[in-house]
């Protein structure tokens, strides 16, 4: 509608708008039933009324006059929703996505222009409306982060295509919302929306290829890396691995698996020595690594910027 | 309607159709809105299917024949019409089963790809119905 | 042998439990009353079962990051809870009062198939069983009570759990069919000479439309889940996309049946409290001809609206847009209804009976989830509350706060005809206090946990500002629906120990079935009354002021 044009409102702008409108008719709708049950209930109670009330059938004139208007009502709604819609979900016929995401039971985003990959978390910069493509790599899942987008499903086969806007910088938390399995609860998003400089600079930071290692723990990590199959499931760029999370520049994130814990030196351990534990279901297996092999891990991994 | 029996059947084979068309559309789906090539359409072969249809259908009719004839007491004519009944709908039931073994001989099962899957599902519960 | 079953004789009772041959009785028993009181005890049965899984759901939920149930333990319970109350207890407790109640309404002395009808019962039972016993085969299913695929498929879910939902809803559903076949025929071919469609009373109609809704929508479910079962068992590709099936067309054939399947729940509902308001208000119901033919407009738009189950999942704004049309529409015809329901009590003579009280509960929480669920029609809302528990909120108050509280109305209001004792309206109250407050307690939140952003089907949640407190409040209130069930129980047991004092017509109601001892004899009516009018006890009483005449 040109009044959302008009008024330059976000896409969640339009969605609070109908909201509020939606609100206060239900406000009405539902006021008048509570009234009205309350106040005959009290008015005709059986101890007041003597004898037996007049049989009356109805009022068909009335009815008609109610059902009319719901017409009406309804019919303004129509065209609000559907103008919202256009505004909401217009995409253009051949996208162009700025991010394309793909379902695990993890996030993998994929920046086209640049070939940035990386996982869970996603960076994107303020200001810009961004069109996310969504795809799922297993099951269907659903991308959701309330306060820049719409919800999408992300379809095994199917390739959505929606916007995404953020208009103040700072850490969005969204989540999963079509149901995936053991560990739906712990598949959250968060998106950082920065500033069109510091994601140009975060992104060049991704392009980079991995830090190579400097201390001995974080060298010997990095064989251990290599020997025990980790590269065929995680990559750090060079390898192919794909079935796991991107870890290139794991260091530079804040939160790992999903949202789900900080990405400490701690936690990170604790995760290596037992993935069951810490997210039971993951595909993710135990490697049962001694704990002189944990240390060289973790400070490999953990070196990665 | 005052027959109970009758009506229930109606009912009955009109709520089936549902099912069917379920079926159906299932089929009618992998072939408009997939990008698969239907593998099954290619290999049926109408014309036989067609014949074979039209005898089972003239089962019916002798089927009702024998109905009448039975109706009157007409005690022979009875067992030459259910007689011709059942032979007719063996006779579908030998080119059915050849039709299935065709394709099966040709990789087209019910487990070789979505139209083998739609196709012998509901051509089986047709079939079981 | 004969084909045909025997008239029971007029004063042949109901036989007695105590014995074998009473007890055996039961179990052979083709009597609609029987077999409707049976299918009651089941829903009572799987009532309690799915409400303990809810329980269970509201402690682990009740904290954040709790780890009282594992998630593979909370993904199968939550599953089985949506499966249980709906197939398990919804359905039997309408179709069982439906049983019961349609021919004595309608003045027939048994159904018209009655075999047919024990064995939808006996089907309806082997299915919930079935759907049991795969907690003893490694696993219930655990991939939502809309087994979405492909997390559905083998590959995901590699227990028996969704083959035995499969197989145990096809059997819940050919019950459902059975009893379907049932009500359309015994309504059209066994009715008192007398009674013309238009006067049937309102929750026969109800049941009438309600059964042509269940004979289409029942089988395009059986055909998604056979479809899903060859997928699993048999190695077929329908719903598998990485073998060339589609996952979309699960959701097509699920929601297909699904959003008829919700009207199937509330259509019966909503003739109980077509009886019920009226009787208590001691007018008759206001625009019958509104509420009769609204119905019908229900009945074909539910299979015109199934997509808003599927707005997010990124079809075009045409097609979303045609949907949200439709599901826009069918919002009318159930607010008429409400408009009726209040206009009965306008000038009438209210008595609050446990039975009313429940109904003016249901007008006022049915409501609120009759506008979330319109909220949804608004489709860029929904695509922010689809799948949040803002959805959770409004299933529950049109289940819950809609057909559960009218089968509660429904079974404190005709509890003397079924058993020929009063339900204690004392502990009643106690149960409906409980109950309501406790519900609304637990659900109304909801709403408001789902805007701020709480996904469905989660087995814990982090620490979020509001989270927390809204989940705890929650789980209270389902302390006290605990409470209110269980003063529902003992009123059942204390009542049920009493003698049969029940009159024939207690609450002074016009319908047919109040013109027979309560219990009815096995046969029914000994005589009928004249049927010249929708009320003919309402006649009989009142000749001086008979309501028009309809034949």
């Amino acid at each position: 509608m040109e009044l959302n044009t008009f008024l330059r409102l976000t896409d969640i702008g339009i969605v609070k708008h109908l909201f509020i409108y939606f609100i206060i008719l239900a406000a009405i709708i539902f006021g008048l039933v509570v009234f009205f049950v309350i106040f005959y209930s009290i008015k005709y109670r059986a101890s007041k009324v003597s004898g037996t009330p007049e049989q009356n059938h109805g009022n068909r004139k009335f009815e008609i006059f109610i059902t009319a208007t719901a017409v009406c009502v309804t019919a303004f709604f129509l065209v609000l929703t559907l103008h919202a819609m256009q505004e909401i979900q217009t995409i253009p016929e051949n996208p162009v996505p700025d991010i394309e995401i793909t379902g695990h039971q993890w996030w993998e985003a994929k920046y086209p222009d640049g070939n940035v990959i990386t996982a869970n978390e996603i960076h994107i910069p303020v200001g810009k409306k961004m069109m996310l493509q969504l795809t799922s790599g297993d099951v269907i899942h659903s991308w959701w982060v309330p306060a820049l987008g719409r919800k999408m499903d992300m379809i095994p086969g199917i390739t959505n295509h929606m916007w995404f806007t953020a208009s103040e910088p700072g850490e969005y938390l969204g989540s999963c919302s079509e149901f995936c399995g053991m560990q739906h609860a712990r598949m959250r998003i968060r998106v950082i929306a920065q500033s069109q400089t510091d994601f140009d600079n975060w992104k060049a930071e991704q392009l980079k290829s991995a830090i190579a290692p400097s201390t001995e723990k974080a060298i010997m990590g990095k064989q251990l890396f290599e020997q025990k199959t980790c590269a065929s499931c995680h990559n750090i760029a060079g390898a192919n691995g794909r079935i796991g999370p991107d870890l290139t520049h794991f260091a530079s994130r804040k939160w790992f698996l999903s949202d789900f814990k900080r990405n400490t030196i701690e936690n990170l351990h604790d995760w290596l020595k037992d993935p069951q534990q810490i997210k039971k279901g993951v595909k993710m297996p135990d490697f049962i690594l001694s704990d002189k092999e944990l240390d060289a891990l973790v400070a490999y991994i953990h070196s990665l910027k | 309607m005052k027959d109970k029996g009758k009506l229930l059947v109606l009912v009955l084979i009109s709520s089936e159709a549902f099912f069917f068309i379920a079926l159906i559309v299932a089929y009618v789906y992998y072939r408009n809105f997939t990008n698969a090539t239907d593998t099954v359409s290619a290999n049926l072969d109408a014309l036989r299917s067609g014949i074979f249809t039209l005898l089972l259908i003239a089962s019916s009719f002798t089927l009702l024949w024998g109905k009448k004839a039975l109706a009157k007491n007409r005690w022979k004519t009875f067992k030459i019409a259910m007689g011709t009944t059942i032979l007719l709908g063996l006779i579908f039931m030998v080119g059915q089963i050849t039709e299935y073994i065709g394709l099966y001989n040709k990789q087209l099962t019910l487990k070789s790809d979505v139209f083998g899957s739609s196709f012998f599902t509901l051509t089986g519960f047709h079939g079981f119905m | 042998m004969s084909l045909f079953l025997d008239i029971p004789e007029t004063e042949e009772q109901i036989p007695d439990l105590k014995t074998d041959r009473g007890r055996l009785g039961w179990m052979s028993s083709v009597d609609h009353k029987q077999i409707g009181i049976m299918y009651l005890w089941l829903a009572l049965f799987f009532f309690l079962v799915g409400g303990l899984e809810a329980m269970i759901i509201r402690a682990q939920l009740s904290v954040p990051n709790n780890d009282l149930i594992s998630p593979e333990a909370y993904n199968q319970i939550f599953t089985m809870h949506g499966t249980t109350m709906i197939f398990l207890v919804l359905m039997p407790a309408l179709i069982g009062l439906g049983t019961y109640l349609l021919p004595l309404m309608i003045g027939a002395n048994e159904m018209a198939f009655p075999r047919l009808n024990a064995f939808s019962f006996w089907m309806t039972c082997l299915g919930g069983l079935l759907l049991y016993f795969s907690f003893f085969t490694g696993g219930a299913p655990a991939a939502g009570w809309f087994n979405y695929a492909p997390l559905s498929e083998q590959n995901y879910s590699s227990t028996l759990g969704v083959d035995y939902y499969t197989v145990g809803l096809i059997l819940t559903g050919m019950g459902s069919i059975g009893a379907a076949l049932n009500f359309v025929t015994t309504t059209l071919t066994l009715r008192s000479p007398q009674m013309k469609l238009t006067m049937l009373p309102l929750f026969v109609w109800m049941l009438f439309v309600n059964a042509f809704l269940i004979l289409a929508a029942f089988p395009l479910l059986n055909a998604g889940l056979f479809m899903m079962l060859i997928d699993r068992q048999f190695d077929a590709h329908f719903f598998i996309p990485s073998s060339g099936g589609s996952a979309i067309l699960w959701q097509h054939f699920f929601w297909s049946f699904g959003h008829p399947e919700v009207y199937i729940l509330i259509l019966p509902a909503f003739g109980i409290i077509s009886e019920v308001i009226p009787v208590f208000s001691r007018k008759p119901i206001f625009g019958y001809t509104f509420v009769a033919a609204s119905t019908v407009a229900i009945a074909l738009l539910a299979f015109g609206v199934w997509i808003h189950h599927m707005f997010a999942v990124g079809m075009t704004n045409t097609v979303n847009g045609f949907f949200a049309a439709s599901s826009m529409l069918i919002g009318i015809p159930t607010g008429i209804k409400v408009i009726n329901w209040i206009g009965t009590m306008y000038r009438g003579s209210i008595r609050f009976t446990v039975a009313m009280m429940f109904c003016l509960s249901f007008l006022i929480d049915f409501t609120v989830g009759g506008l979330s669920g319109a909220s949804f029609a608004l489709v860029p809302i929904d695509w922010q509350l689809t799948d949040t528990y803002y959805v959770v909120a409004h299933i529950h108050y049109v289940f819950l706060g809609g057909t559960a509280f009218a089968i509660f109305a429904g079974t404190y209001y005709w509890f003397p005809k079924i058993a020929g004792r009063y339900l204690s309206e004392k502990w009643g109250k106690w149960h409906l206090f409980l109950f309501v407050i406790g519900f609304n307690l637990t659900f109304l939140l909801q709403h408001i946990l789902g805007i701020i952003g709480m996904p469905r089907r989660i087995y814990t949640y982090p620490v979020l500002p509001g989270w927390g407190t809204l989940n705890m409040l929650s789980s209270i209130g389902a302390v006290f629906m605990f409470a209110g069930v269980a003063f529902f129980l003992w009123n059942l047991y204390t009542t049920l120990k009493r003698p049969r004092t029940a009159t024939d017509n207690p609450w002074e109601a016009w319908t047919l079935e109040w013109a027979t001892s309560s219990p009815p004899v096995l046969q029914n009516f000994d005589k009928l009354p004249p049927v010249h009018s929708r009320r003919p006890l309402w006649d009989l009483k009142h000749p001086e002021n008979p309501d028009k005449k309809l034949n």
